[in-house]
Formats: C-alpha cells, structure tokens, sequence
C-alpha cells in the first residue's frame, strides 16, 4: 500500500514532463527570450557579446523606420479589417441558407470548407496561376472587358487580390462555427415568431443575429488574430510585393530575418507586431462581450 | 407559405451553388490545365482539355523529385500527429483529474501558447545551436511543442467528461499509472484523440514555414516546400506546374471527401469549445 501510494505520487509528474520539456524548450524559452533580446544589439552571433541598449530597438522602429513600418501596418489593418467583414458577412449569410435544411446541404458544407484543408502552398499556388498577368485566365477576361491590370502584380490590385483569396480559404470554416451556433438556437423561437406574423427580416434581425452572437465574437477573434499574424499567404502570392504594396507587419518580420538585420531588432519588431495585436483583439474582445451581455 | 417556400430554398440552392462553384473553379481550372498538352496550353489557355496528357503527373513528379518529398511528409505527418497524441495525453490525464499540485497552473500555461507570439528569431537560433536545422528528429521535437497547447486543451477537456469511478477501479487493481494512461486512457479517449491527430496531421502536412527556415536541406523537404521551390525553378512550365498542384493537393482531396463530416466537426472544434 505504501508502496502504491509513493508511486502514485511520482508517476502523475513524471508522464507530464515530455510535453513540459519539450513545450518549455520551444514554446516558453523562445519567447522569454524574444522579449530579453528585443532589448539588446544581438546580430545573431552567440559568440559575440551581447549589449543592453534599452529601448533603442524600438525607438528606431517608430522614428528612422517609420516610413516601412508605418506602412507595413496601415497594410496588415487594411487586410485585416476587410477580411474580418466581408468574410463574415458571407459566412452568416452561407450558413443560414445551409441551414435550411436543403437537400445537397452536406455537399455544400463539404465543398465551401474544402479550402481549409488545402494549406497556404496550394491554395497560394493555385491562385498564383489563375491570377497570372500574362496567360492566367482572369487577366484574358478582364482584357475582353477592356480591364488593364497586372493583377498581383498591379500595386493598386495586389493587396485586395490577397483579401479576396484570404476570403476564399477561410470562409468555409467561418461558415462551419456560424452552422454551429445556428444549430443552438432552440426552434421554438422561430415556431413563437411565426405565429405572431414576423416577416423573414425580422425573424433574421431580431432572433438569428443577436443569439449567433458568440459565434460571432468567436468568428471575428479567430479571423482578426489569424489576419493580424499571418504571412506564408501573403509570402506566396505576393512576397510583399509589388513594391511594399502587400508588406504587412508580420511578413515584414520574416522577410527581414536572413537580411542580415539585427536580431535584437526584429525581436523587438515582433513584440510590436504582438502588442499591436493584443491591443486590437483585446478591445474588440471588450466591445464584442458587451454586446453579447447588453443583448 | 410553402409556395412562398419553395421560392426560397429555389433561390438558397442558386446561391449556394454559385459559392460552391465559386469554390471549386479555380481548382477545375487547374486540374483544367493540368491535362493540357503544352503545345495546346499555349494556343487554347482557357478552352476546355482536348489532348488529355495524362503523362503531365508522371512528369511532375520525376521533375518536382516528389518521390522523396512525399516520404518525408508522410513521415513528418504520422510521426508528428502520433507523438503529439501520446505525449499531449500524458500531460492531460493527471492534469484533468488534478493528481498534483499545481496541474492548474500547468494547465495555464500549456494554453497560453495559443496567444503567445511566435518568436521566430530566438527559434532561428535554438535549432541552429542544437544542431537541430536539417534533422528528423529537431524538426519533430519542434512541430510536437508546438502543437501540444491545442492538443491539451482538447484532450483535458474531454478526459474532465469521463467517469472517475473507472480511475478509482484501477488503483485497486494495482494497476501502473503508466500503464494504465495506455491501457486505459487511450481507448477512451478515441474521439479526443482523432481529432487531435486530424489537427497536427493537417497542420503538419501543409505547413510551409517551419520546412522553409529548418528543413533547408533539399533531401529534407515535405511536399509542400518542395512544391514551392519547384515552381521557382520551373516557372515557365505552366502544365507541369498545374499536374504538381493537383499530386500534391490530391491525397488531401481525396482523405477530406472521404472524411469529411469528421475533418469539418474535428478542425472547428478548437474553436468552438474556446
């Protein structure tokens, strides 16, 4: 029996320590020392040593690289926000028609979600061909119409091109969390709506919307965070390009990293890139619950 | 009414076809292109596949050297989402049923790994200094610590809604802990699990990034960065390009139709419990 219990005591800690090991080596230490090397003139050569040189990483980001950061941002918001409302618009629109119990409704489920399985590289290589400025079919029929534009190549076009095929790939699963939170709402409510004469409008404001609310909140955390962190999408399609005109934060970062930039200085980028969206998704997080309480 | 419903499922039908098309067309059009000889590739681009150049697959995969890519992400995929289901079950167990102190910090701080920031330089330099860049074994390790916060999220959430009494039965048995995780635990928590593992295996097997800085070697690569550098080399190519397209996105195709009532429930499903 003691015996028992001394193992029974150990063996709960010892099963927990791969994943800890293995978490804290390339989850916690990582990023502790993002933090720590944010604040030094690290080159990324360990044995080379290191200076503290307090906030002149991030001085330098908003003051002599204000000009590309600055930009990189207004792009990363741009992208971010289009996405978040258009893509969302579409998918409550998609799940409510799905949810009408239609016959092919599990064919059109299966086929809207199909991107979501198809990874940054097909999906980015795919639309690379058919947004070719030269024998993509899109540009052939845009010249019928009398439309000149080198599309991703075009700097006006190529940062609403990377929103339109953002779209494309998440909104099946956008539409999926909406399908779910559709499924919750109890049927009576529409049988009760029904009956005292509500038109389809006001069943859909004043039911559907405010209990698909924390669908709502969920959908639009999960689009914001992944459209504010992103950017093997955009690295595929566009490398940034042409130009600065698709350069987000987060893409500004990665590219940056083998350009024989200071590391200390990109880690310092990056925790402004965290910072910002922590910022963002903690104020619409805010905002979002109120709405969720108030209705 | 129901003429007035007849209407409306008329007019959801049109809708929901012109986003599934919308959906699928591009990918047509690739699968399109894909079949094309290249001499009618460059005169008919667009018209629809008359000389249907089957040879076009085989041709890509010689050239795009997918043979050795696709092992390496098959490799990559199992031995990932195998080792993150196991290791991500080890930790949940004792930290769902609170078998020490401290599981619930623990807890926390497995799951703020799904809102900490990646630290890309910092990651850059661990791998190189462990002698970790172009390994197996480093870009598992590296792939299993990422995705063990979603997988401890799912699992210790699942293992919290089994009975305990079964856990109690065990102890008088005298049964190892160890053991009884495999045992027991394992075959209870199937459905935790295979989401899981559909996760890490999506994850794994479409992720881009983390081959593109550790896996640089060109023997190392999985199908997705060797897809990407093949068509930086052969650019101009544009019917080998779409036949490497439509190999590499077909296993994915053809698991997620097969699948996918469970791909959809399993790959939303962190969201929707969050």
């Amino acid at each position: 029996m003691l015996n028992s219990n001394r193992i029974s005591r150990i063996w709960p800690v010892l099963v927990v320590l791969p994943a800890l090991f293995l978490y804290i080596l390339f989850v916690l230490l990582p990023t502790l020392s993002n933090l720590f090397l944010s604040f030094t003139d690290f080159t990324g050569n360990l044995h080379k040593p290191l200076h503290y040189i307090g906030i002149n990483n991030y001085s330098r980001a908003f003051h002599s690289d204000f000009q590309s950061i600055g930009g990189a941002i207004r792009n990363t918001l741009i992208f971010s926000v289009l996405v978040t409302l258009v893509q969302n618009m579409a998918a409550v629109l998609l799940a409510v028609l799905v949810n009408l119990k239609l016959k092919l409704r599990n064919i059109y489920r299966a086929i809207l979600f199909m991107p979501n399985v198809l990874g940054v590289v097909i999906i980015g290589l795919v639309w690379t061909l058919i947004f070719d400025p030269i024998s993509g079919p899109i540009v052939k029929g845009f010249e019928r119409m009398g439309i000149d534009t080198a599309l991703l190549g075009d700097p006006g076009w190529a940062l609403y091109l990377v929103v339109f095929v953002t779209i494309w790939a998440n909104l099946g699963y956008a539409m999926v969390i909406y399908i779910a939170g559709l499924q919750s709402i109890p049927e009576e409510m529409y049988e009760a709506a029904r009956i005292d004469g509500a038109t389809t409008t006001d069943t859909f404001m004043k039911i559907t919307l405010p209990l698909l609310q924390p669908a709502i909140t969920i959908n639009i955390l999960i689009s914001l965070i992944g459209t504010l962190s992103t950017y093997d999408f955009i690295m595929v399609l566009t490398n940034g390009g042409p130009g600065t005109a698709t350069m987000t934060l987060s893409l500004f970062v990665f590219k940056n990293l083998y350009n024989g930039e200071s590391q200390g200085y990109l880690a310092a980028l990056s925790m402004i890139q965290f910072a910002f969206i922590f910022i963002i998704v903690v104020v619409v997080q805010h905002f979002l619950r109120k709405r969720e309480a108030e209705l | 009414m129901s003429m007035r419903r007849k209407w409306g499922h008329g007019l959801a039908n049109l809708l929901l076809a012109a986003a599934s098309l919308c959906i699928l067309a591009p990918v047509l059009l690739i699968v399109n292109v894909a079949l094309k000889s290249n001499n009618e590739f460059l005169n008919r681009p667009s018209s629809f596949v008359e000389s249907w150049e089957w040879e076009n697959f085989g041709e890509a995969w010689k050239q795009a050297e997918m043979g050795l890519y696709f092992k390496n992400s098959v490799l990559f995929t199992v031995v990932v989402a195998l080792g993150t289901c196991i290791i991500a079950t080890m930790a949940a167990y004792p930290i769902a049923r609170k078998h020490f102190r401290g599981t619930n910090v623990l807890y926390l701080m497995f799951l703020s790994a799904l809102f900490l920031p990646v630290a890309l330089v910092p990651q850059v330099m661990l791998m190189k200094y462990l002698g970790f860049l172009n390994t197996y074994h480093g870009f598992i390790m590296l792939k299993i610590g990422g995705s063990l916060a979603i997988a401890i999220f799912i699992l210790t959430g699942f293992i919290k809604g089994l009975p305990k009494e079964l856990d109690e039965a065990a102890v008088v048995d005298g049964c190892g802990y160890l053991r009884y995780i495999f045992t027991f635990v394992f075959p209870l928590t199937k459905s935790a699990l295979s989401t899981v593992a559909m996760l890490t295996g999506i994850g794994t097997w479409n992720d881009f990034i983390n081959p593109f800085l550790f896996l640089t070697d060109k023997d190392m690569r999985p199908l997705t960065a060797g897809l990407y550098m093949f068509f930086g080399q052969y650019s101009t190519n544009w019917t080998i390009m779409a036949a490497g397209i439509i190999v590499v996105a077909s296993p994915l195709m053809a698991a997620y139709f097969l699948l996918q009532r469970y791909i959809i429930s399993g790959v939303t499903s962190g969201a929707v419990k969050g």
